[in-house]
């Protein structure tokens, strides 16, 4: 590889502003087909948010059609394609990029002390990949939309009649790329790149979450490329593979999708239990406790992620000795997911906390993942799950783990790390507003769901009896409540980058090396190669007035270098 | 590094893909047999293709063999050699496709025929993907840019190649037996 340096001009000129990612080239062009990992992570954010409002959209139709019994706004059909698109969307768009493409892409490098991915035109074209995937989706609707749920459980998606299941099949196909190839650079970066001093137990959390979250992404995700491919030969060439009147297995898509889409979940939850680490022990001020055992428990999620996707099918005709096994080994996946748990309360037990926006949704997650995570006791359970299979519940579950936890970690994250990418603060006040707006609507809407599932309403129906009515509208009302907090969230950050104060470099008290960069980062994130210590070392910070944030005291820093010293000895 | 994830990748499509014929294949409850009496066997030619995506293999070998021994006319010459060798396996595996269509297989009432064109098809689409590899690495030698020092692109480029071969056996073995 050789570079090209050429002097820029704005170096030479010392009256101009020190360069960041953001001004250091300008032009759509300079953005559209930048190598630079910053720029295509905050491309990701960019989309990944308007994919979210998009997908949010369909969320509130479906909530209001059911406000009643039968009919409301729309027809049964449409309502079919509106569960459909708000979980496809939500899913392919949204929750598996976020975290790892999107805020990954930003931070990973920066946290990790290089200057760039290991593979910066790969991870370019993983984007494009990302929105060519995005397009097909969108083209799907205009091909006649997909009414088959997002799981596209054979039979029903081989023979139903709507025109997108192709196109939406061919979406998900490409965004599969996206996402194996953000994988492979991340775990490429993680080996090779790190600067001289950043051993492996001296990473940040969040990078051991991306981490065993990228190998999660390319051990699994191939099988859903091969799932799509064959559902879409399937559906055009009818080659009878899951058709038994062939001698195929319908069950056997079952299979193949949930050994993708079960290790997905986890591709959704563990950067958000990453971004949960750094935000609990920065904000708490307070080093993490247990990093060992959180670094390690991300890779054994990672490994148990693999073998039990079983669980998804316990009335599908599994032989019983199968459904033992696989209810054995779900269980187990609480092991790492308390360990996590107990180790962030015990981080928070004593420590000099800061209410600040990022801390209320740090707050929220490990209020909400211990519901959604307790919640999967009873549906691992195989007597329990044989009465909630299919219902509410489930919606409930998983909406807690998968927005509760995933995306409420996410935004939290992106609260954490937005004076970092902006360099602008946003309101404080109206942030934690925002905050507690979404967890009221969150709990109105969902934890109303547990109670309909419990008392037998099944998922995706159109209809209901009478008496579910109330709950229904309980949950829509919590659903209109959560719009609102986003809406105040969104409100929060275009003010912010319109009129925000300036970020300093270290505006939380944190650590790891993100925060010694300024905000926002210059182009190549380090000038020289920066000093790395244990990054959840806080004691010598301090709060510096004029800086308006926090900075390296030279004397505690003395006093904690002698103390590590006297420990070693 | 990222070209050894990366063979993890196609390893996974095809361990996949490979798990799911088996699970068809010996599926207990099947209605239709597996095959009627009057479908055609495999052809022989899969056989000599085989042989040819072997050669190849050993001549992308030497062709990285002569670039670390700096000699350039050789190295071309062999990554030019596997190119042909290559596209050689496409048009045979097509033949068998051919022959296999010829002999009218019932494509519409079980799955034997079905499986082997999947199969088939998508280990020919991971050759001509490693095809466009290996005309950029002939491209390149013929250049003169591989020396001792510098031959990544061809051990890149191989680590590809002989991956595909793995594959094929495995897949060739499965299919072999699945028409049992």
């Amino acid at each position: 590889m050789t570079t090209i340096v050429t002097p820029r001009p704005e170096l030479l000129d010392t009256s101009v502003r020190p360069d960041n990612y953001l001004t250091y080239t300008r032009g759509f062009l300079s953005w559209a087909l930048t190598l630079d990992h910053k720029r295509i992570g905050v491309m990701y954010m960019s989309a990944v948010l308007a994919s979210f409002f998009v997908g949010g959209v369909f969320a509130l139709l479906l909530r209001t059609e059911l406000l009643t019994p039968g009919r409301t706004i729309v027809s049964a059909d449409t309502y079919n394609q509106f569960f459909t698109l708000h979980g496809a969307i939500m899913v392919f768009l949204v929750i598996i990029p976020s975290i790892p493409a999107a805020l990954g892409n930003f931070i990973l490098p920066i946290m990790l002390g290089a200057k760039d991915v290991a593979f910066p035109k790969l991870n370019l074209f993983s984007f494009y990949l990302w929105i060519g995937g995005a397009l097909f989706t969108l083209y799907s609707l205009a091909a006649g939309g997909f009414d088959t749920g997002w799981t596209f459980y054979t039979p029903y998606s081989t023979t139903t009649t709507t025109g997108g299941v192709i196109p939406v099949l061919t979406g998900v196909f490409i965004l599969g790329f996206s996402s194996i190839f953000t994988g492979l650079n991340f775990i490429v970066t993680v080996h090779k790149l790190r600067p001289p001093g950043m051993t492996w137990f001296r990473m940040p959390l969040f990078l051991w979450a991306l981490y065993a979250t990228a190998i999660i992404q390319v051990l699994a995700t191939p099988v859903l490329a091969i799932t799509v491919c064959l559902l879409i030969v399937e559906r055009t060439m009818n080659i009878g593979i899951f058709n038994p009147s062939m001698g195929g297995d319908p069950v056997l898509y079952q299979h193949f999708f949930w050994f993708y889409s079960h290790p997905a979940v986890y591709i959704m939850i563990v950067p958000a239990m990453g971004i949960i680490s750094e935000i609990i022990s920065v904000h708490g001020h307070r080093q993490i406790f247990g990093y060992r055992f959180i670094a390690f428990s991300s890779i054994a999620i990672a490994m148990f992620s693999f073998i039990v996707w079983g669980h998804h099918m316990f009335v599908s005709g599994q032989s019983g000795l199968m459904n033992t096994i696989f209810s054995l080994i779900s269980f187990s996946v609480a092991i790492p997911s308390a360990v996590k748990t107990f180790n962030w309360t015990m981080t928070l037990y004593k420590g000099t906390i800061s209410l600040t926006a990022p801390m209320m949704y740090g707050l929220s997650f490990i209020f909400l993942f211990t519901i959604g995570g307790l919640t999967g006791i009873h549906l691992a359970t195989l007597n329990t799950d044989v009465h909630l299979h299919d219902t509410y519940f489930v919606v409930a579950h998983f909406h807690y783990v998968m927005m509760g936890s995933a995306l409420i970690g996410m935004i939290g994250g992106l609260h954490h790390w937005w004076p970092k990418m902006t360099g602008r603060m946003y309101n404080e006040k109206a942030a934690i507003a925002a905050c507690i707006i979404i967890f009221i609507g969150f709990n109105v809407t969902f934890f109303t769901q547990f109670m309909l599932g419990s008392q037998g309403m099944p998922r995706r129906y159109y209809d209901y009896q009478p008496e579910f009515q109330i709950y229904h509208v309980i949950s829509t009302i919590g659903a209109y409540i959560m719009a609102c907090g986003f809406f105040l969230c969104a409100a929060c950050f275009v003010q912010s980058l319109l009129g925000g104060k300036k970020a300093p470099a270290n505006p939380w008290g944190g650590r790891s090396l993100e925060w010694q960069c300024t905000s926002p980062p210059p182009h190549d994130n380090f000038s020289s190669p920066p000093t790395v210590g244990n990054c959840y070392d806080f004691s010598m910070l301090r709060w510096d007035e004029k800086e308006q944030g926090y900075v390296v005291d030279k004397e505690l820093e003395a006093l904690a270098i002698a103390a590590e010293a006297r420990g070693h000895s | 590094m990222g070209m050894w994830i990366f063979i993890i990748v196609v390893a996974m499509v095809f361990a996949a893909t490979i798990l799911g014929y088996i699970v068809v294949r010996l599926n207990p409850h099947m209605q239709v047999p597996w095959r009627s009496s009057s479908d055609a066997s495999l052809p022989y030619t899969l056989l000599v293709s085989t042989l040819v995506l072997f050669a190849s293999s050993a001549t992308l070998h030497q062709c990285l063999k002569c670039a670390k021994r700096d000699d350039t006319k050789g190295c071309t010459r062999f990554a030019s050699v596997t190119y042909w060798l290559g596209f050689l396996f496409v048009l045979l595996q097509g033949e068998a496709w051919w022959s296999m269509w010829m002999r009218h297989v019932n494509i519409d009432e079980n799955l034997y025929a079905w499986t082997f064109y999947v199969l088939t098809a998508l280990h020919v689409l991971h050759i001509i993907g490693g095809l466009f590899a290996l005309g950029v690495v002939t491209r390149h030698a013929s250049e003169g840019l591989y020396d001792a020092a510098r031959h990544n692109g061809i051990v890149l480029c191989a680590m590809y190649w002989h991956s595909l071969d793995v594959i094929w056996i495995a897949l060739y073995a499965t299919l072999w037996f699945g028409s049992r």
